[in-house]
């Protein structure tokens, strides 16, 4: 991918659920960060108004936008919110309800009413088509044209506007979906059509057709969306190119993400984690935990060699936020996020063995928390942060939203008393039970990556996660943290520095020992022939694609598959032994353990062809002036009481600058705490690189 | 500070819970994650727990299996007597009695006790079950627990850091698959050291020389919340009754349920007489945690469970009578039992707390297919589907709800990549729930084939479960369909293959077999089902016009 000059500009735009963010960034490195409120009815109207606002601030020129990159919740609300297009799934005769029977596994084992979020596609737009294919491709009996026209015919007339088609093996054959989308596309030409074995070509009838229904029933939404989006930008004079952020943590033109809308369905959160990675990468850091506590929840991510962890299936829409399983399960490689419910909002109650616990209930921005003044009555980790001397009331947002002292205490005093606790020993208590809450839940995402937290580096961002993230790090015996510029605004600094990228999966189910290499070659040729095309839709000429081979594979009887490199160049019986020995060695580090003879199976093939990074600099100076501000009272952990805190302009600390703890670090939506004995030095990134002292546990 | 027992107020108690809940969780991932049965790693049919030194709960993994954890402390306690003043730093248990564990020989304990320098200050513990415990193929035919497999009471898998050899060896040598079984006793030991490491770090953090008096602690206040919650049940008892299937024809189960103030005493009074074979039996053991199980899921399923919230809680049944069967009685597949038994005891509670009440649920339900490749190599599959939940107030039931195992369904395009079949139908029976005012989840319908070209026998092994006696409705609904199969149209008769040893054969790929899973029962009285339900159930094609003149108008 091209390179930007240093007069050239680049943008990224996240929309979130709340805010609209915005990302200038120019060749020097220089950020410039402006947040809007995102406005649901007509997203693209909000995010405009923003870019407008952005740039006039900072007097650019639109045409000096040669990159603008942009993420959005759009694919998952409506996906939620059920607004998308009434959708059809044609699917073989027989299994007209793999939709609702779902993989039938309870996700509570208590909860005996549990309930599952409503298939996409109901039952009576889910229509048979008589057809087969047998586990190796073998086509037993075609589809019938007659019959699937009148089926779509019923669907029509029903009210779908979007096609869904899932038949049995379609990745190990996908002639019947072919021949089926065929038919639909020359005899309804208003319709749109998804093929499973376009979409997710991979084993699993359940996820797989999750999956297509779901790409389905957002393609008319987003498709009539970015040609607005495109439409209004050409009306501004841009003429720059336009990204898409995908869930996968890389980016691909407008053209490629309307092929294939599902795609974008984590694209935010994959954002933010690109930013941690590029934060990590800058420092020299690997590998990187990404922590972004904002509001609601906390999200962890593992960032191993700059790339975030990717896997093939995430979970949306689900009956209960965070309970696995009990959600819509979609085959799209996605960053592995783990989301916790931790947030400045959580509540904080005394539930019913008496005992002190935070969220995963919490209180949003309506009615927030107690010190919001907006008529929330509950104690929330915020109002515990205030009363603890993290938060300055005068100073959040920047100074924009005055925080109330009086509500935060109230709150927290009458948690206390039912508790037999002081409000100071209930709010250190507070504090205390989320970062239990998130340090546990990040442990156990390390340990499925086999990782020992001690060697690990936090990355934090978000609204809370500064003020949270050295006593997570402690809890996990993690010794540094890094604090990158505009905590608020990382998704869509992540977007600008997303790879173009786009992998395609294929499942060939087989033995290691029993591979039939000239038909995996075919299929790899064929995956990157997809990838290659996607990227010379963004205008990546072919010499400069890297194609990436590989295979999720595991032992046989075990279920959880690890993805390893399979070699460039030709393949045969001489490649069975490095995809060997390539496993042996992944699982060795991930288990501590491994039978070099043991008998391994493929699944799944998987090309990713991607395009070099883009290289970011950030930093380009500070506003001059004294960086300490002042000094505040703020309660220390490590002394179990209140100790003086100097506090600094975050927008003054310049780079090469060091100073210890404890201290309190205040930038507009953030504020960093240093606790006592960590000590802090500005890298030339201006990120704060904080070590903490002492032995890990 | 310090006025708690303890020594930790409330602040750090919810701290050090929350760390010990994860503390179980992480071993029960690390065994998730290194086990190599599918039984573990996908059915997750195991659970892990801490233990004070005396055999007292500390906590449950929130993950894991309820019925496991719940029967921890009678197994520390067993090795606490037998091996009293013999426990040592670098010693590992392990044992499978089913009238100390839960009920059949397949589910395995590893205990492991926690030295803090020479002084014995917990028990970390995990059970699962094992891929393979030895004994005969089919638990149809078997009278006693001798054929059933490897009987281990507590025993020394490891003394002073040493590997029991013996033990290894003997296991080896009497069970299928040694090296699954082996591996996943290993990745048990593993987890058991993580959580005994953790543990010691968290003793050390808080200054807990040891954790008797935390255990105690926890289980007060989980004890005291769940007491409370009976309290506010009215007093009284309440009875329920019904057939449920046997070996050859149903049985009688009655329940008593009474709640006496803060205390509940289940008694399932005048239970039948052990059965003979068949391997139907629950040992008192089971049919207590499974009776916990239930009440906690239909009264309490958000409270921390643990030793604590049980103890107001008592449980009874005849003993020699098949919920409490006497050594050596065949168990093996005593969940097939409890499970059916269990909508009897839901049926009780219903009248206690009628917003929890729910019909009867169908359920889980294994078709095996088996043979031999070309190659000669053996393959193995089951088609595991679940059965339909109850109507509940204001709520139809759900089709595929496997209750009360936490196993998840075979995917199609597994199950085929795996076996030779062609599954040529897997979808909701129309017709099939109990009706009612909010009726029962579906039934599945599924037909086998072999895959034609492949020239070799299938197998087939299926023993139907609510074959005799469809899930219970409640309050006036019907109760749901039962479990059923043909072989090529024709129904199953007690004098064939299938229907006497749950065995057959597919010879042709004309050969047909075809099996429903029992629904849901319905919930209130059909005739007051809104019209608009009944509606969207034709619309849906759930229930058939025919279907509704018959179930929803008189």
């Amino acid at each position: 991918m091209f390179d930007v000059g240093p007069r050239a500009l680049s943008v990224g735009i996240d929309i979130g659920g709340t805010f609209t963010d915005l990302v200038l960034l120019n060749g020097h490195g220089r950020m410039h960060v402006h947040k809007v409120l995102t406005t649901p009815d007509d997203p693209a109207r909000g995010a405009l108004a923003g870019l407008h606002e952005l740039l006039e601030r900072g007097g650019f020129e639109v045409r000096a936008v040669e990159l603008l990159v942009h993420s959005t919740t759009l694919v998952t609300n409506s996906i939620i919110e059920r607004t998308g297009a009434p959708t059809a799934l044609l699917c073989t005769e027989g299994f007209r309800d793999v939709l609702e029977m779902r993989r039938e596994q309870r996700y509570d084992l208590y909860d005996l009413f549990l309930i599952w979020p409503e298939p996409l596609v109901p039952r009576d737009l889910r229509l048979p088509i008589a057809e087969r294919t047998t586990r190796d491709g073998t086509s037993l009996r075609a589809p019938d044209e007659a019959e699937v026209r009148t089926a779509v015919d019923l669907a029509v007339a029903r009210g779908a506007r979007s096609v869904a088609v899932s038949f049995l093996h379609s990745y190990a054959n996908p002639q019947h979906e072919q021949t089926v989308g065929e038919i639909v596309r020359r005899g309804y030409p208003t319709l749109t059509v998804t093929l499973s074995s376009d979409v997710a070509p991979v084993m699993g009838e359940y996820e797989r057709t999750s999956t297509t229904v779901a790409d389905a029933y957002v393609a008319p939404v987003v498709r009539a969306y970015l040609a607005r989006m495109q439409d209004e930008l050409g009306r501004t004079g841009f003429c720059g190119q336009f990204f898409m952020m995908l869930s996968s943590g890389g980016a691909a033109a407008v053209a490629t993400a309307i092929g294939q809308p599902i795609r974008l369905v984590e694209s935010g959160p994959a954002a933010g984690a690109a930013a941690a990675a590029l934060i990590g990468t800058l420092t020299g850091a690997d590998p990187v935990l990404s922590f972004d506590m904002g509001g609601t929840t906390a999200k962890v991510c593992l960032i191993e060699g700059g790339s975030p962890a990717v896997v093939n299936e995430i979970e949306v829409a689900r009956a209960h936020r965070l309970r696995r399983g009990s959600g819509l399960p979609l085959l799209v490689p996605s960053v592995e996020l783990i989301e916790i419910g931790a947030g400045g909002g959580s509540i904080a109650r005394v539930d019913v063995t008496g005992i002190l616990r935070v969220g995963p209930e919490s209180a949003g921005a309506q009615p927030g928390p107690a010190c919001y003044g907006l008529g929330g009555r509950e104690a929330t980790v915020t109002d515990a942060n205030l009363l603890l001397g993290y938060l300055d009331p005068s100073y959040f947002l920047g100074g924009e939203l005055r925080l109330d002292s009086g509500a935060a205490d109230a709150a927290i005093a009458s948690l206390g008393a039912r508790l037999g606790l002081t409000a100071e020993r209930t709010a250190a208590a507070i504090h205390g039970v989320v970062n239990e809450t998130m340090a546990e839940a990040a442990r156990m995402h390390l340990i499925e990556r086999n990782w020992d937290p001690r060697k690990v580096t936090l990355v934090a961002f978000g609204g809370a996660g500064p003020a949270h993230a050295a006593s997570v790090a402690r809890k996990l015996g993690i010794g540094r943290v890094l604090f990158p510029v505009g905590a608020g605004a990382t998704s869509a600094l992540g977007s600008l520095v997303a790879p173009l990228s786009f992998q395609h999966a294929r499942s060939l189910p087989c033995r290691l020992s029993d591979t039939d290499w000239a038909r995996v070659g075919d299929v790899l040729r064929e995956l990157a022939d997809r990838g290659r095309a996607a990227l010379r839709e963004a205008n990546v000429s072919d010499n400069m694609i890297e194609i990436v081979r590989e295979a999720d594979m595991h032992i046989r009887g075990q279920v959880f598959e690890i993805t390893v490199a399979v070699p460039d160049g030709p393949l045969g019986e001489q490649s069975a032994e490095e995809v060997r020995r390539a496993f042996g060695s992944i699982y060795r580090r991930l288990y501590s353990r491994h039978d070099p003879q043991a008998d391994l199976e493929v699944v799944n093939w998987k090309v990713t062809a991607r395009a070099p990074r883009r290289a970011v600099t950030l930093g380009g100076g500070t506003r001059g002036g004294e960086a300490r501000k002042g000094e505040r009272s703020m309660f220390s952990i490590e002394a179990g009481r209140f100790v003086t805190a100097a506090v600094y302009d975050r927008y003054r600390l310049a780079a090469g600058v060091s100073f210890g703890g404890p201290a309190i670090v205040e930038e507009r939506e953030a504020t960093v705490v240093i606790p006592s004995g960590g000590r802090v030095t500005v890298d030339q990134h201006l990120s704060l690189v904080l070590d903490l002292p002492g032995e890990p546990r | 500070m310090n006025e708690h027992a303890v020594g930790l107020d409330p602040a750090d108690l919810a701290v050090v819970w929350s760390r010990l809940i994860a503390i179980s969780d992480q071993m029960w991932l690390t065994i998730r994650r290194t086990a190599f049965s599918p039984i573990i790693s996908t059915a997750l049919d195991f659970g892990c727990g801490l233990l004070a030194a005396n055999g007292g709960q500390l906590a449950m993994g929130a993950v894991g299996m309820a019925s496991f954890n719940l029967a921890l402390p009678t197994l520390a306690r067993d090795i606490l007597r037998r091996y009293a003043g013999r426990i040592h730093p670098g010693d590992v248990f392990i044992g499978n009695d089913p009238w100390l564990c839960i009920g059949h020989l397949d589910d395995v304990a590893v205990i492991t006790p926690v030295f803090d320098g020479e002084r014995h200050v917990a028990f970390v513990a995990t059970v699962a079950h094992q891929a393979n415990i030895g004994g005969a193929l089919s638990h149809r035919r078997v009278r006693e627990v001798y054929e059933e497999g490897v009987f281990i009471p507590n025993t020394k898998l490891y003394a002073r850091g040493e590997r029991n050899d013996t033990m290894f060896d003997q296991l080896r040598a009497n069970v299928r698959m040694p090296d699954l079984v082996l591996g996943d006793l290993e990745a048990m030991v593993g987890a058991n050291e993580i959580g005994a490491g953790r543990l010691l770090a968290l003793m050390r953090e808080y200054h807990l020389a040891d954790v008797e008096a935390l255990a105690a602690e926890l289980q007060g206040r989980s004890e005291r919340a769940m007491r409370e919650i009976i309290r506010a049940l009215p007093d009284g008892t309440y009875r329920s009754e019904g057939l449920v299937d046997g070996l050859e024809a149903p049985v009688h189960i009655k329940v008593s349920l009474r709640v006496a103030g803060d205390e509940i005493f289940v008694d399932y009074p005048d239970a039948p007489p052990e059965f003979p074979y068949g391997g139907m039996n629950v040992t008192e053991t089971y049919t207590v945690v499974n009776t916990h199980y239930l009440l906690e899921c239909a009264l309490a399923p958000h409270l921390p469970h643990n030793e604590g919230s049980i103890q107001p809680l008592h449980v009874t049944a005849p003993e020699g009578s098949v919920l409490a069967c006497r050594f050596p009685a065949s168990v093996g597949l005593r969940h097939t039992f409890t499970t059916r038994v269990s909508s009897i005891v839901l049926a009780a509670i219903a009248q206690v707390a009628p917003g929890r009440a729910m019909a009867g649920y169908g359920t889980i339900q294994v078709a095996e297919a088996f043979g031999r490749r070309p190659s000669g190599a053996f393959y193995s599959v089951g088609m595991i589907g679940g059965g339909g939940r109850g109507g509940s107030a204001g709520r139809d039931g759900i089709g595929g709800f496997i209750y009360t195992s936490g196993a998840a369904s075979t995917p199609v395009e597994y199950f085929e990549q795996v076996a030779p079949i062609l599954v040529t139908e897997r979808q909701w029976q129309a017709d099939s729930a109990g009706a009612g005012e909010f009726r029962g989840g579906m039934g599945q319908q599924v037909s086998l084939r072999r895959l034609p070209g492949h020239d070799l026998p299938v197998g087939i092994r299926f023993t139907p479960s609510r074959r005799q006696v469809g899930a219970p409705g409640l309050f006036g609904g019907s109760p749901g369909s039962l479990t059923d199969a043909t072989w090529n149209g024709r129904p199953i008769t007690p004098d064939s293959d299938l229907g006497r040893d749950g065995l057959a054969t597919i010879h042709s790929d004309d050969d047909v077999f075809r099996y429903h899973v029992s629904s849901g029962g319905g919930f209130g009285d059909p005739r007051a089902r809104a019209q608009d339900a009944v509606e969207r159930d034709l619309r849906l094609g759930l229930v058939t016009p025919e279907g509704a003149r018959r179930d929803y108008r008189e």
